[in-house]
């Protein structure tokens, strides 16, 4: 995690029927995240991919936060993808 | 030495001496474990999590998603339902759409994270859980409209604490309201 940064490392993934979105779930480390936000998903042995934090849930399981991001990146998180705000 | 017939006898009473008081205990350890599921129900009304947590949210006792799915249970699902209560307990979406969600992934998700509702910025989505009672309803949609609203004015981030406190404390005034305007 860099200096003064957020990192959020996935352990759910899930898809909602009437949202265009990916619902990522994890561990945060750091600050806390905005809608807004531009992240970048480290996808081991490629260059990160730039995204940005499209919602936040409100209601998450124990000790855990829920992001919402473009439903493109299913392809690339994955259980234990580290996401990190830029 | 006592007949079989008289140690049979002695036996049942000792038996029935000792059960008596465990009866007693047995009926008061119902009695608690009733009053302590009401007690997290009523604390966590937007889980829909048997035993887990979820900083709202979890409610032993309150049925989840698919419980209320799989066994059709509760008030029917329907926007009528959405909009009758709504206007019971005097809730303000403030123009924001309210959807029934049902479809398998809605209620795993919804279930994954113990709540019987979720708000966004597209809208409000209540889960089978939502419809379980009419109290349930009526906190639900109060709850979420204070969602609601937070979104709009751009309050939302992860520390979602304060933002969840919030909408709680607003519940029992949407019960009051849905009680005066059903008497």
């Amino acid at each position: 995690m860099t200096v003064g940064g957020s990192q959020l490392i996935v352990e759910r993934v899930f898809r909602l029927s009437s949202r265009p979105w990916l619902l990522v779930t994890g561990r945060l480390e750091g600050d806390p995240l905005h809608i807004g936000d531009r992240i970048a998903v480290n996808v081991t042995g490629q260059p990160s991919v730039p995204a940005m934090i499209r919602s936040i849930e409100m209601h998450n399981a124990p000790g855990t936060i829920t992001i919402a991001v473009d439903a493109e990146l299913e392809a690339v998180i994955t259980v234990g993808t580290s996401i990190v705000r830029q | 030495m006592a007949s079989r017939r008289a140690t049979g006898q002695l036996a049942g009473a000792v038996a029935k001496g000792i059960m008596k008081p465990l009866n007693k205990l047995i009926r008061e350890g119902e009695e608690l474990a009733d009053i302590a599921k009401t007690a997290i129900r009523k604390q966590d009304l937007h889980s829909g999590r048997p035993g887990g947590g979820g900083g709202l949210f979890s409610r032993s006792g309150a049925l989840s998603n698919r419980e209320v799915l799989e066994q059709g249970v509760g008030l029917p699902r329907t926007q009528e339902t959405v909009d009758r209560y709504t206007q019971l307990g005097g809730v303000d979406f403030r123009g924001a759409r309210v959807e029934i969600v049902e479809k398998a992934d809605d209620i795993a998700y919804l279930d994954f994270q113990g709540a019987v509702a979720r708000t966004d910025d597209l809208g409000v989505q209540l889960g089978p859980a939502s419809f379980q009672d009419e109290e349930t309803l009526v906190r639900t949609l109060g709850h979420e409209s204070v969602h609601v609203r937070q979104y709009q004015d751009g309050l939302v981030s992860s520390m979602t604490g304060p933002l969840e406190a919030e909408a709680y404390g607003a519940e029992d005034a949407f019960v009051e309201t849905w009680r005066r305007n059903t008497r």
